[in-house]
């Protein structure tokens, strides 16, 4: 555990998060733009309100645009969740059945018991599926 | 505070120094736009190079994980992982090219013995297959290693001597580099648990047709069947499981011709192919030629025993992406394999008679994969 935070802290995690705060009140001041824009727009001054306008759309875009970056590098830091399947086939009635990936397993290896008549089942296949909610491309 | 925004729209005065601005900005954009563009590529891969790191880092801390609770060492072997990963392999020199194939050949046996030794010191409790597994967990780990270290180097020499030409190389090949390391993270988890990866189509399909027959071993880490196809003598060769191994098909292939005086109507050899971008994984191709990759030495033994006795040889290739081989085996690989074993079938049928030999060689990491 104590090797995995000081790997975080390497990486530069605590950066990440002052990055992340700035692009957020980035958000907010440009929200807040747009809405004093507004304000002007009504009671007529529309130059200011033109600028304030564009600076607020400008500055809501970009801070979107950072904020999505940001998190697709997050979720590349995320160690890979893998889904390897096993299948195990009855030689003598040919019952079939997938299950997790048991560390141990190999194809061709002697397995569990056949459910419907008992006989030791063998390990025909293992593949990997697809990839858990978080994880490498 | 407004103010600054009405600057470009009040009195004289204020648009002079609103025009003295814009011409200051653009004079800034035109003198350093190529500093702005560098620090642009220099931050750019300073992020890659992060996850470079934490991915090494990563794949280091499962090596000792793994070593620990596979091998059951009385010391802490972090020590010697952490030696392990600084190896490197010196090619023999190109001068004199004449017998350098047995040259390469020594080299790496030396290196596979070596390695194969520091694991067991590692790993005293681990046996042969696990030894194997452990032996290719450590190989992914130095790998990545070793490219988070040259990516670093360009990097910071790019970075010292502000050279925009090392830099944007750098830059350029930066998305293929982190493919790499992304399969490099797959490979560290299968090896870690023992599962096949996308590399060992071949073998697979070779542990396929031999499963159920008497296999005896034939060369260094290599087994054989003899397995009856249509009247067909077939010797079906690969790389003995389910540990972790290449093997040395070359020396089987030339001792099974050996054994049979030289008398084989034909070779088959099964082996991965990186696609190409558009091609499916799982495909398969028929080609004419020795299918091996590696260094070239096991290539080159093949082909010496073909020349010698005059044996056409044929490949079937099954494909899939670079990253797809070196991680775990995806199941439109395996359902490559099973179209694999039909085509292997049709061209004994189409190709020989009754009653001749074929030699059909699984090529590929056997890891997880028995036989």
């Amino acid at each position: 555990m104590g090797e995995r935070q000081r790997t975080w802290r390497e990486i530069g995690v605590s950066n990440l998060f002052l990055y992340f705060i700035m692009l957020v009140a980035l958000f907010v001041l440009s929200i807040w733009f747009l809405y004093v824009g507004l304000n002007y727009y009504t009671r007529g001054e529309f130059e200011t309100a033109a600028m304030m306008i564009l600076a607020g759309f400008f500055g809501s875009g970009l801070s979107l645009l950072v904020l999505r970056r940001l998190r697709r590098r997050m979720i590349l830091l995320q160690p890979p969740v893998l889904n390897v399947v096993t299948v195990e086939q009855c030689d003598k009635c040919g019952f079939k059945n997938m299950k997790k990936f048991e560390h141990g397993d190999y194809v061709f290896k002697k397995a569990d018991k056949c459910p419907k008549c008992g006989e030791l089942t063998t390990i025909t296949s293992i593949y990997f599926e697809g990839l858990g909610k978080k994880g490498y491309p | 505070m407004f103010q600054v925004f009405q600057i470009f729209g009040g009195d004289a005065t204020q648009s002079i120094i609103g025009y003295i601005i814009s011409f200051a900005f653009f004079m800034i954009f035109i003198m350093f736009w190529g500093k702005i563009q560098v620090y642009t590529w220099l931050r750019e891969i300073e992020g890659a190079l992060n996850r470079i790191k934490f991915i090494r880092d990563e794949a280091r801390r499962i090596s000792i994980e793994t070593v620990k609770s596979v091998g059951k060492p009385k010391e802490d072997p972090t020590q010697k992982i952490d030696q392990f990963l600084e190896y490197f392999f010196i090619e023999p020199t190109g001068m004199d090219p004449s017998g350098i194939v047995w040259k390469f050949d020594h080299l790496l046996d030396v290196r596979d013995l070596r390695f194969k030794d520091e694991v067991r010191v590692m790993a005293p409790e681990a046996d042969e297959a696990q030894v194997n597994n452990l032996e290719n967990l450590l190989e992914a780990s130095l790998d990545l290693n070793m490219i988070y270290k040259v990516v670093r180097h360009y990097y910071l020499f790019g970075k010292k001597t502000s050279s925009q030409f090392i830099i944007i190389q750098l830059q350029m090949i930066m998305p293929l580099i982190m493919q790499i390391v992304d399969a490099y993270m797959g490979a560290v988890n299968a090896f870690s648990t023992g599962q096949p990866i996308g590399d060992g189509a071949g073998a697979f399909v070779a542990a396929k047709m031999m499963h159920g027959t008497e296999a005896r071993k034939i060369a260094k880490d290599m087994v054989v069947s003899e397995v009856p196809i249509d009247g067909r003598r077939v010797f079906v060769t690969k790389a003995e499981g389910p540990g972790g191994n290449v093997g040395k098909p070359g020396d089987a292939i030339k001792t099974i011709i050996d054994e049979c005086d030289g008398k084989v109507s034909m070779i088959i050899m099964i082996d991965a192919q990186v696609k190409l971008e558009g091609e499916n994984s799982g495909d398969t191709a028929e080609a004419i030629g020795a299918a091996i990759g590696g260094v070239g030495t096991e290539k080159y033994k093949i082909e010496e025993a073909l020349f010698k006795y005059k044996i056409p040889v044929n490949a079937i290739l099954i494909k899939e992406s670079i990253q797809e081989a070196i991680s775990p085996m995806k199941k439109e690989v395996v359902n490559g394999v099973e179209k694999t074993i039909a085509v292997v079938k049709r061209l004994i049928n189409e190709r020989t008679k009754p009653g001749d030999t074929v030699i059909v060689a699984g090529i590929g990491n056997t890891i997880g994969i028995g036989q």
